[in-house]
């Protein structure tokens, strides 16, 4: 693994205990430059994480908290008239900013949510009919709670799809836990912590991510996993075409954190469960897939075809 | 990636670079032939373009284009005024090429310069066929084939990937360049360039001085190479035979015209004896029309002269090796009966000079009357008194013969041929003096052997009423070793060899490996010329009539036609290979066997499990088979995923370790069965 990759995954570890794997996808949504969803049950670390992140960047950071009552123009910003220059003026919202923290999505309505549709996908928002840019890099961070849990309403696809990656968190193991029981809170951790990465190594792990060499009979393989998705009957919705390039660039920045120039399988069947996971729908309810699923394309589809 | 180029477009920097390399590659092998003045203008012509690629110079303006043109066309009329012939042209050839730099401005001027190129290369080979030569061309294509490719694609960066591609689109062309060598008919020239007058090379010459065979025994470039159809002869009968001096004048011997004049073969008279030889013989260029041959040798095939002299001519000086086959038959009484004029010819002895000699020859004549044994006795006193045999005899001058044969009775072929024919005219005898070449060396790579310049030899035959022509060798009488062993070895044995030096690398003939070395190296040139060279017209319509029955004109355009038509068959079948076939990863064939080879064991692949996986999996079970098994996954995942497919190295590698590993699978499997896998 390159040597900054590994300081930044030791570093988030800390304040993190025990969840190395998940540090790493994380790490690698942000250098594929996509969005990372957070899902998990309350208090599993989630925002930790995600403060976490933004932290070792080094970037510039805003967090917004979703509630059922937040409105588009608490996130993009909003033009109220001056009286002293007699015109609207533009105050920009905290989407203004390079790590969006989008903490608890779901609690807010499906409306405010989609107001960061643009803003994802095509890195600029609209507002009052003007088109501003988002400052680069940007990157929407965002964390929910299971679907099952009261007061939240479900991301819509269009919305889920244009995250990245997903990533559940899951229960410390006992080793971990007991670290965390009687070492230093996480907040005084994160306070602690400096940032690893400047923005231009960052920038510069992003182009060696985009120059990664993927060869024919990798494509090969990504174009199985996916056409498989579109085919299997127990798989509702398949992969989008933004989902496969999504799995390519998490798979070509995989490859750079493992210090690689080339996309072997293995970086793709590490990413897949992330990437395709949140995406897929069971078959028989539509309802969003569980991991057996993202589990039985994975074993199902030849990797050499 | 590619970048459309038209016709306008500006010429990548990568594209001057490599067409600039081509350029200066194309004229190296003329600047010891031609002038020095046009390399001058050649490099100014390249500095110019540099310079208006970095800007400081403008493109010729069209005066100045003209004014060029003109100069240069003056200036080769002017250096070439008494010889206008290829010399020139070439000289003009390059001239252009190099003076369309200065106006290269668009992609549509690279390309008129690249193909002037292609023909540009092709002049080299006017000069040299020689298989260093053909190689050098092939690498000067090459070149300019890089810059084409260079113009269409700006982006291919680096050395070596310009170079490899345009190596691979070169070498996917010898299926096409095979079907034109064969089949592409050989038509005669429509117009012929005057060839420069040959170079002095070494070779028998017209007239004999004592002298002159000297300094020829001491180079080693080849004469000529002859094939046997069956076996080759020994040493003491191969007497090349390739010219006869009758006309003495008293000084030198030269050439009758009358032993020139053509005749047809079957006019040749002697008695035909059982025995014989079939070979051919392919000659190095030589600046006359001299046919070696084993007398008497009657031509195979046609475009051999015939002389009176019973010699074989060829009917033009060659530029490059020239091929013919003959039948040598084994004789007697060649030509029984002498007209007079030929008698008196071989009788003559003008001038009064050498009578000490002369009377010698008188006191033989005396003493044994029939010349058979005037020309014995000659021969015995050879043998008996000190006559010596050197390469550096003692000169003399007006009464050279007087001063070889009583003086210092030191000489070499010549010498004791000459010597002898003036003793039998002297005794009345009609005597005449041959010179050719004796013995050769056999080739251990190829059956066949090769005359040098340094088996240059001279005797005598005279005529013996009732019998003809017979040959006399009067250096075997002296020096036996030059006839039966060869000249080198003769010289190494008298430590006259005289190693390195005139010698060249036959000095080194002490080393086994390089002797080795030198000898293969004429087996390749051999073989170049023997089937590359001389597959002339004849040798295709013979080559076309052997393998398909038909060896004419027609035949041979069908021919080409048709295969044609194949190799571009299969290249589209090799194009639409991927709709044809199903496309299959690079290293599919070995993972294949691989995947089988651990399937003996009893461990599937899953579908899911990549090589390295796969390979780790079975590794724990087969901890014997572990390092194998690791490299193979390593190998296989670099060519599949690292886009090496081109590294022809790893590929061989990836086979060669299923091979292991099938080797250690199945001595493992008659040892023991199979273990369970996890």
């Amino acid at each position: 693994m390159s040597k900054q990759v590994s300081r930044v995954v030791r570093s988030i570890g800390q304040v993190l205990v025990g969840k190395e794997d998940k540090v790493r996808l994380a790490l690698c949504c942000l250098l594929a430059r996509g969005h990372l969803l957070i899902e998990d049950l309350p208090g599993m670390g989630k925002t930790t994480l995600a403060h976490a992140l933004a932290q070792a960047l080094g970037l510039e950071f805003q967090r917004i908290q979703f509630t059922s009552d937040l409105l588009p123009a608490d996130i993009i910003g909003v033009s109220i008239f001056e009286r002293d220059e007699s015109r609207f003026v533009f105050h920009p919202g905290p989407i203004f900013t390079q790590v969006l923290l989008a903490d608890e999505i779901n609690r807010a309505t499906p409306k405010t949510q989609s107001a960061l549709l643009e803003a994802m996908a095509e890195q600029q928002i609209t507002a009052d009919g003007e088109s501003r840019r988002l400052e680069s890099p940007f990157f929407v961070i965002a964390t929910q709670n299971p679907e099952h849990q009261g007061g939240t309403f479900p991301l819509p696809e269009s919305q889920m799809d244009r995250f990245t990656m997903r990533i559940q968190l899951g229960y410390p193991d006992p080793t971990a836990e007991r670290e965390m029981l009687t070492g230093l809170s996480g907040q005084e951790k994160l306070e602690q912590m400096k940032s690893l990465l400047s923005q231009d190594e960052l920038l510069d792990l992003q182009q060696q991510a985009q120059a990664v060499k993927v060869s024919e009979s990798l494509l090969d393989y990504l174009q199985r996993l996916v056409a498989f998705t579109r085919q299997d009957d127990d798989i509702g919705v398949g992969l989008s075409p933004r989902a496969v390039l999504a799995l390519l660039h998490a798979a070509r920045s995989w490859a750079v954190m493992e210090g690689r120039d080339y996309v072997i399988p293995e970086d793709v069947q590490h990413v897949f469960p992330a990437v395709g996971g949140h995406r897929l729908r069971d078959g028989a309810n539509l309802l969003p897939a569980d991991g057996a699923i993202v589990h039985r394309v994975m074993s199902a589809v030849d990797v050499l075809a | 990636m590619s970048t459309s180029v038209s016709y306008d477009s500006q010429i990548s920097r990568g594209s001057l670079f490599w067409l600039l390399s081509a350029q200066f590659a194309l004229i190296l092998p003329h600047v010891f032939g031609l002038p020095p003045w046009l390399f001058g203008v050649c490099l100014f012509c390249g500095f110019w373009r540099i310079q208006i690629y970095r800007g400081k110079f403008p493109f010729a303006s069209g005066l100045t284009r003209v004014i060029m043109i003109t100069a240069s066309m003056i200036v080769v009329v002017f250096s070439y005024m008494d010889h206008l012939g290829l010399d020139a042209a070439v000289t003009f050839l390059i001239l252009i090429f190099f003076l369309k730099l200065l106006e290269t401005r668009h992609a549509r001027d690279m390309y008129v310069t690249i193909f002037l190129g292609y023909f540009v290369a092709a002049t080299q080979l006017l000069y040299d066929q020689s298989i260093l030569a053909m190689v050098y061309a092939l690498a000067c294509y090459l070149l300019l084939s890089v810059s084409l490719l260079a113009l269409h694609h700006r982006d291919l960066g680096s050395f070596s990937v310009p170079i490899i591609r345009t190596g691979s689109l070169m070498l996917q062309g010898i299926p096409v360049l095979l079907v034109l060598f064969l089949f592409f008919p050989r038509v005669e020239p429509l117009w012929r360039v005057p060839m420069p007058s040959p170079d002095k090379r070494p070779g028998l010459s017209d007239t004999v001085t004592l002298g002159a065979f000297g300094a020829l025994a001491r180079t080693n470039e080849v004469a000529f190479r002859v094939a046997f159809e069956s076996g080759i002869p020994p040493m003491s009968e191969l007497y090349w035979r390739g010219v006869v001096f009758e006309n003495f004048d008293g000084v030198s011997w030269h050439i009758s015209p009358a032993s020139e004049k053509p005749v047809k073969p079957a006019s040749w008279q002697y008695r035909k004896r059982s025995g014989g030889y079939s070979y051919s013989v392919i000659l190095e260029p030589s600046e006359k029309t001299w046919l070696f041959a084993l007398p008497v040798a009657q031509p195979r095939g046609t475009g051999l002269l015939a002389t009176a002299g019973y010699t074989l001519r060829m009917p033009d000086i060659q530029q490059g090796r020239f091929q013919y086959k003959l039948a040598s038959l084994a004789y007697s009484d060649l030509e029984p009966v002498l007209s007079v004029e030929s008698r008196q010819r071989n009788l003559a002895l003008p001038g009064g000079q050498n009578p000490q000699a002369r009377e010698l020859a008188q006191e033989l004549a005396q003493r044994y009357q029939a010349p058979r044994k005037i020309a014995a006795a000659v021969m015995g006193m050879f043998n008996q008194q000190e006559y010596y045999y050197t390469l550096n005899p003692p000169l003399f001058g007006r009464d050279s013969i007087d001063g070889f044969l009583l003086h210092s009775k030191q000489g070499y072929c010549e010498h004791y041929a000459a010597g002898f024919v003036f003793l039998m005219r002297a005794a009345g005898v009609p005597a005449r003096m041959v010179a050719g070449y004796l013995g050769g060396e056999p080739n251990p790579f190829e059956e066949y052997l090769s005359v040098r310049q340094m088996d240059a030899h001279a005797w005598a035959e005279a005529w013996i009423e009732g019998r003809g022509w017979e040959r006399f060798d009067p250096t075997a009488q002296v020096a036996p070793e030059r006839v039966i062993d060869g000249v080198e070895s003769m010289l190494r044995q008298r430590n006259e060899f005289d190693p390195g030096g005139l010698m060249g690398f036959l000095g080194y003939d002490d080393l086994a490996w390089a002797r080795g070395m030198r000898l293969w190296w004429d087996a390749v040139n051999y073989g170049w010329a023997h089937w590359f060279l001389n597959y002339n017209r004849t040798a295709q319509l013979d080559w076309m009539k052997n393998w398909f029955g038909r060896g004419d004109m027609g035949a041979l355009i069908q021919f080409l036609a048709i295969s044609l038509s194949a190799v571009m068959l299969l290249l589209v079948i090799w194009m639409f290979r991927n709709l044809l076939f199903r496309k299959r990863p690079p290293a599919h064939a070995a993972a294949v066997g691989f995947t089988w080879l651990l399937g003996l064991l009893g461990s599937k692949r899953q579908p899911s499990e990549t090589m390295v996986n796969y390979s780790a999996r079975v590794a724990q079970v087969y901890p014997e088979l572990a390092e194998t098994l690791t490299d193979f996954a390593a190998v296989y995942s670099a060519l599949s995923y690292a886009d090496l497919r081109y590294h022809w190295g790893r590929r061989l590698n990836l086979h060669r370790l299923v091979i292991v590993l099938a080797a250690q699978v199945f001595a493992f499997k008659l040892r023991r069965p199979a273990r369970a896998t996890p």
